[in-house]
């Protein structure tokens, strides 16, 4: 891990590509990523795939079951759930991908304030994070739901705040480490300012295990905002949002269940395959397992 | 199940026999009373919970739900309707078209107040936990299920009128002061005897605890001897509903059994109710067994206040589906809270149709949107016509399942409803008309901005407005949902800058009592309705349409073609209220139309 | 040991205060006025303004706080919900138990579980056992709780009927609860105990161990494990929060009238006493977790105790 900050550009993009072949190698992820990429193709080209619109209602043909005009049947509505669920996923997906970025990228920056500064600073930031955590993050996210009430950024905020602790944890930890080798004592030498060093040195030495713990937040972030708005929170209707979609089917459970199972698969699929990835890549990026 | 029913006789001579006791309604209100026979129930729809503890605080005017109760107990519509008051049937063709028979008994079956014994048990599912049993437990609407079982008042509100139950008379000593005796041998479930001084320490209870609502006309109550009280009214009684919380709501406990007990009246209510509460698991049953003490003698008692059972259990289940299932293995018996699209597995050839069946109603509730019209685009009464016009109630209806499309601004169920209106000139709620809509719209300068349509986040009301969604973006008016909590959209709807479009639904006693509520500006302290108006005219036409004298057919319908002229009201339509329950129930009787009693209902024993 | 206990204990008591403050300042901030709410729709503005007084609402943000603060820290008076007028501790004593039942309970699937599922898995490394209790692992992570718990009542209740779907009773009320509540912190658990094994597995004194001729079953269990456990503890202690936190959409699911349903529907009908007091609650449960698998940390690995006191001086030194 020894390296001057001259080679590190180039390192970094060996290392990327490196990291790739590693997460292409392991057969866990290699299936993660070909379902994830299914997934995300056919949601980002929704209008492509779904044979109809989004809120196409049919009045006609309410609760049809799944058929060769409908493959996962319509809803309440008459809403092609199929179509629905694709274009559910750019949310969903959108909605985790955001929510486990920010989350790990403030505690990241927390963090590493907190790492490399030390001191006063980090016992203050340190102790912060463990009143923070206190509160169980799926709680505080029903909570801050509730207070900024719904809409896309709003249920980003909520979900993320409760991802900040661990990355904010997860990083320090790292820096701890880090903090004594010697290319931070060499770039101090050459007078680099405290955060110079902190985000063009220590960053990018420290921030794998972030990048990984990231993704694996995708997958938790999406079954938390699926959670939020199976309860209620989070989504206005008609957004076909994975969870809300859920939650509108639950009263039918008995009836028509196809309406449960679909939403419900796709999301276990979706952060299944995250989680696959998120393996594959921790995997690649462990120094612990590299040769 | 068919044939001659017992069960109304009685109750039909009883209420005969209470109209020569009480006639508390005084003559005045029998224009308003005697008009009316609405037939069924009203409506219940989960999510609209808060609603209904609303309701209950708020029934003004509750006029003339005159027989409905009778019928709704078991004498279908063709005995029921021919009540005590002799009153026209008010015939619509929503009411036949939403309802689904009453239970009649079969007499030829053995059934529990035929036969003076009681049935063993009977399950109820509930929706919500009335957490508070105590006397003043009006927390949650659950509370109004159940508290009738263990509670008495001193009048229970029947079809527009006070029956006496603790009372025994009443006399009008003059327009502000009245008079109530009280039965003498009154004693709780643990034996306490009930004396005037009892129901003066209840009724302060009530208003010490912040929850009685509704005391408007109320002064004070005093107690005049050991059986006698004195009740003062700040004003002359002159709506039938003005008396319903300080007659009918008020819980009378003996205040040695409140005070010796402590605190513990909340979860171990002692009352003089024909059942008592044996064991309370806070969120998931209450149980009680009927009270073989109960203080009044038989021949007195009333009818509602009877123990057909022996134990009576309420489940609280918070979902849906699982009513379906409870009902379905036979936990409980009886459930108002199946979800529409599974009532179908209670009915002839469902899963369960075997030992079920399903009594549904045309509901009193109203659904209804309303535009803001104090500012945007809503403030122009083209752009108003021209949503209204675009949108269609049948499709409404059609998707959400539970609901008769209304063809006019308001309920059927009411007996001051008039068919007439459903034909007036420029209906928009009769007709469906994109072209029409597209013509009102060219009119405006509508440039495709987003409206607010603010909603309760229940599971019908979402509908409701993604279809309105769906149906106004066909003429190209874009609208964008905002569905929140029930009780938040309460507080955000008292401001008209918090929405464009707003759905929401309205209840009452009587039509006019329905209106109060959209049209009376004075009604939130805003000085704005519900429609963000503050029109002077149609204020004072709204108030002389709510005196006795002014409340004619005439009127109302001149109310009416003005809001449709102006374009100021839109309504939906109207859910029905649908209990599902086993075959043990030979029929079923509710309080106020609305909440079962267990104990009232007759029961098949063979 | 007593003074890193006593110190840990002062801190836990410091972190439940900090989380009051945090929560009593996201209701604060909540839209939606309680007043209005718990007047009733026909209030009027007087009402409303005298509900406010009732409620202690027309006071400023600093003097609520320390009202909240005083009465729940000092005199110990958890207050009246505002929509029930019944104590909340009256109701959290009755709810209590279900939300702890089902949370130890699964707690317990967890572990045991957790760790036979890792260890079996590790010991078998490569093999098709671990595939498959990996791949066991990786479903239970990815399901959604609520999802699973829907498909366990259509097919335990809705179509076997052999499990009660929704309430509280006897034992059999709590089984699909405690399984849902459980799945995914049994795949965590294994998860991590694997990746731990595997972590000590090529460490010398385990080649040593096996060197000496020590029976597999000895190695696992009294060499490995005990090596390994470490990171299991975090996961363990991660794994009550998530349970604790998880349990309004459990118990919302199977209608179970514990503190998170409790909490869900106070947060519905703005009844902040009620909410507060949950929150803190399950503040306590988690800082109460944080603390055992620290006092855990210190007693399975002396070194940490060692670092606790080393890491502070080097803090001074540098």
């Amino acid at each position: 891990m020894k390296r001057n900050t001259i080679t590190l550009q180039n390192k970094k993009t060996s290392l990327f590509t490196e990291s790739c072949q590693r997460i292409w190698a392991n057969p866990g992820a290699r299936v993660g990523v070909i379902i994830l990429a299914v997934i995300v193709i056919l949601c980002v080209f929704a209008p492509v795939f779904a044979p109809y619109g989004v809120n196409d209602m049919d009045l006609a043909n309410m609760y049809k079951g799944p058929s060769r005009e409908h493959i996962f049947g319509t809803d309440g509505m008459g809403r092609d759930l199929f179509s629905r669920i694709l274009y559910g996923g750019r949310y969903s997906l959108a909605l985790g991908i955001c929510a486990a970025f920010v989350g790990s990228g403030v505690g990241a920056v927390i963090g590493s304030v907190a790492g490399y500064f030390g001191k006063r600073t980090e016992t203050l930031i340190m102790r912060f994070m463990d009143i923070w955590s206190s509160i169980p993050g799926m709680l505080l996210c029903i909570l801050i739901s509730a207070t900024l009430g719904s809409g896309f950024v709003n249920t980003v905020i909520a979900l993320a705040v409760g991802n900040v602790p661990t990355g904010v944890r997860l990083i320090r930890g790292q820096i701890l480490s880090e903090r004594s080798r010697e290319y931070l004592e060499a770039a101090e030498s050459i007078n680099c300012s405290k955060l110079s060093i902190m985000f063009r040195h220590l960053f990018p030495n420290v921030i794998s295990p972030v990048i990984v713990d990231a993704t694996m937040g995708i997958g938790m972030n999406i079954t938390m905002a699926a959670s939020l708005s199976f309860i209620g929170l989070g989504v206005q209707p008609p957004t076909p949002e994975w969870g809300a979609m859920l939650a509108d089917a639950r009263a039918h459970i008995l009836t028509y269940p196809y309406l449960i199972m679909f939403p419900g698969i796709v999301i276990a699929l979706t952060v299944l395959a995250i989680n696959l990835i998120g393996d594959g890549l921790r995997d690649a990026m462990d120094p612990k397992l590299r040769k | 199940m068919s044939g001659p029913d017992t069960r109304i006789k009685s109750a039909q001579e009883q209420q005969t026999k209470r109209a020569d006791k009480v006639k508390a309604t005084g003559n005045k209100m029998g224009s308003v009373l005697q008009r009316g026979v609405a037939d069924g129930m009203r409506q219940k729809e989960e999510g609209m919970k808060l609603h209904k503890i609303r309701k209950g605080l708020g029934l003004v005017l509750a006029a003339s739900l005159t027989a409905g109760l009778l019928s709704a107990c078991g004498g279908g519509t063709s005995t029921g309707t021919a009540d005590a008051t002799g009153a026209a049937t008010a015939e619509t063709a929503a009411q036949e078209a939403a309802t689904q028979a009453p239970p009649e008994a079969d007499t030829s079956r053995k059934t529990a107040s035929g036969s003076g014994e009681r049935y063993d048990k009977i399950t109820v599912a509930l929706s919500s936990d009335p957490s508070d049993l105590g006397p003043t437990g009006y927390g949650d609407t659950a509370a109004l299920y159940t508290m009738h079982n263990y509670y008495e008042t001193l009048f229970d509100f029947r079809d527009g009128e006070y029956v006496p139950i603790l009372a025994k008379s009443y006399t009008e000593v003059d327009a502000t002061h009245w008079e109530v005796e009280l039965w003498d041998n009154i004693k709780d479930s643990e034996g306490n005897p009930i004396t005037a001084d009892d129901v003066v320490f209840s009724y302060n209870l009530l208003i010490d605890s912040g929850k009685a609502a509704k005391f408007n006309s109320f002064v004070s109550i005093e107690a005049k001897d050991d059986y006698t009280l004195t009740f003062t009214w700040s004003k002359e009684i002159d709506s039938v509903g003005e008396l319903e919380w300080p007659l009918c709501r008020v819980n009378i406990v003996s205040q040695k059994a409140y005070e010796d007990g402590g605190n513990t009246m909340a979860s171990q209510p002692v009352g003089t109710g024909p059942y008592v509460v044996t064991e309370y698991t806070p969120g998931a049953k209450i149980v009680m067994e009927a009270n073989d003490n109960y203080w009044q003698s038989d021949e007195n008692r009333d009818p509602d206040h009877q123990a057909n059972v022996q134990t009576v259990e309420y489940d609280i289940i918070s979902e849906g589906s699982q009513h379906v299932i409870a009902l379905g293995t036979d936990t409980v018996q009886y459930s108002e809270y199946v979800p529409n699209e599974s009532l179908a597995d209670f009915q002839e050839g469902g899963q369960y149709a075997d030992g079920h069946a399903v009594f549904s109603t045309q509901g009193s509730g109203l659904q209804c949107l309303f535009p803001d019209c104090s500012e945007g685009f809503l403030a122009d009464e083209n752009f108003r016509k021209a949503v209204f016009y675009a949108l269609n109630n049948e499709a409404i209806a059609q998707a959400t399942g539970t609901l008769e499309p209304a063809k006019a601004f308001g309920t059927p169920f009411f007996a001051d409803y008039d068919t007439a209106w459903e034909s007036q000139e420029g209906n928009y709620m009769a007709v469906y008309d994109v072209e029409k809509a597209k013509e009102y719209l060219a009119q405006t300068d509508y440039n495709g901005e987003s409206l607010v349509l603010l909603c309760p986040s229940s599971d019908l009301s979402k509908t409701m407005a993604q279809m309105v969604q769906t149906l106004l973006l066909q003429i190209g008016i874009n609208v964008e949902i905002n569905a929140e909590e029930g009780n938040l959209v309460d507080t955000d709807m008292r401001d008209p800058a918090n929405f464009d479009l707003l759905i929401k639904d309205l209840g009452g006693g009587s039509q006019i009592g329905e209106f109060n509520r959209a049209m009376n500006y004075e009604e939130f302290g805003t000085g704005l309705n519900l429609a963000g108006l503050h029109d002077e005219e149609f204020q004072t036409f709204f108030l002389n349409c709510s005196t006795v004298d002014g409340h004619t057919t005439e009127n109302m319908a001149q109310l009416h073609q003005m809001l449709l002229d102006n374009g100021y009201y839109y309504a939906i339509g109207s859910p029905r209220m649908t209990g599902v329950y086993s075959d043990a129930f030979a029929t079923l009787v509710y309080r106020e139309h609305e909440f079962l009693r267990p104990g009232a209902c007759d029961y098949y024993l063979d | 040991m007593a003074k890193y206990i006593i110190n840990r204990l002062l801190w836990m008591i410091v972190i439940i205060f900090g989380a009051s403050f945090i929560i009593f300042t996201i209701l604060y901030f909540t839209p939606g006025d309680p007043a209005v709410i718990l007047a009733g729709g026909s209030a009027t503005a007087e009402d409303i303004e005298n509900m406010r007084h009732i409620l202690g609402l027309d006071k400023s943000y600093l003097a609520q706080l320390g009202d909240f603060l005083y009465q729940t820290f000092v005199r110990f008076d958890f207050g009246d919900s505002w929509v029930y007028g019944k104590p909340v501790l009256d109701e959290l004593v009755v709810r209590l138990p279900r939300t702890i039942i089902i949370g130890l309970a699964a707690m317990v699937l967890n572990l045991t579980l957790g760790l036979l599922m890792g260890i079996f898995a590790a010991t078998h490394e490569g093999k098709w056992q671990d595939s498959m209790i990996m791949g066991i692992a990786m479903v239970f992570i990815s399901c959604p709780d609520f999802w699973v718990a829907l498909m366990m009542i259509l097919l335990f209740s809705a179509k076997l009927n052999i499990l009660p779907a929704y309430g509280v009773g006897g034992p059999q009320y709590y089984i699909m609860p405690i399984i849902c509540a459980a799945l995914g912190g049994i795949a965590v658990n294994a998860r991590q105990t694997r990746a731990s094994m595997l972590g000590v597995f090529r460490e010398d004194y385990i080649t040593t161990a096996r060197a000496k001729g020590q029976a597999e079953n000895k190695v696992v269990y009294r060499h490995m494990l005990p090596n390994a456990l470490m990171p299991i503890i975090t996961s363990i202690g991660n794994g009550f929060s998530k349970i604790v936190a998880g349990a309004p959409v459990i118990e919302s699911v199977f209608s179970i009238p514990g503190v998170g349903l409790y909490l869900l529907t106070s947060i519905n009908m703005r009844d902040y006493p009620v909410v507060r007091i949950c929150v803190v609650f399950f503040a306590f449960f988690t800082a109460l977790s944080m603390l055992l698998v620290d006092l855990a940390y210190a007693f399975v690995d002396p070194r940490i105790k060692a670092q606790y006191s080393g890491n502070r001086r080097k803090g001074k030194k540098s």
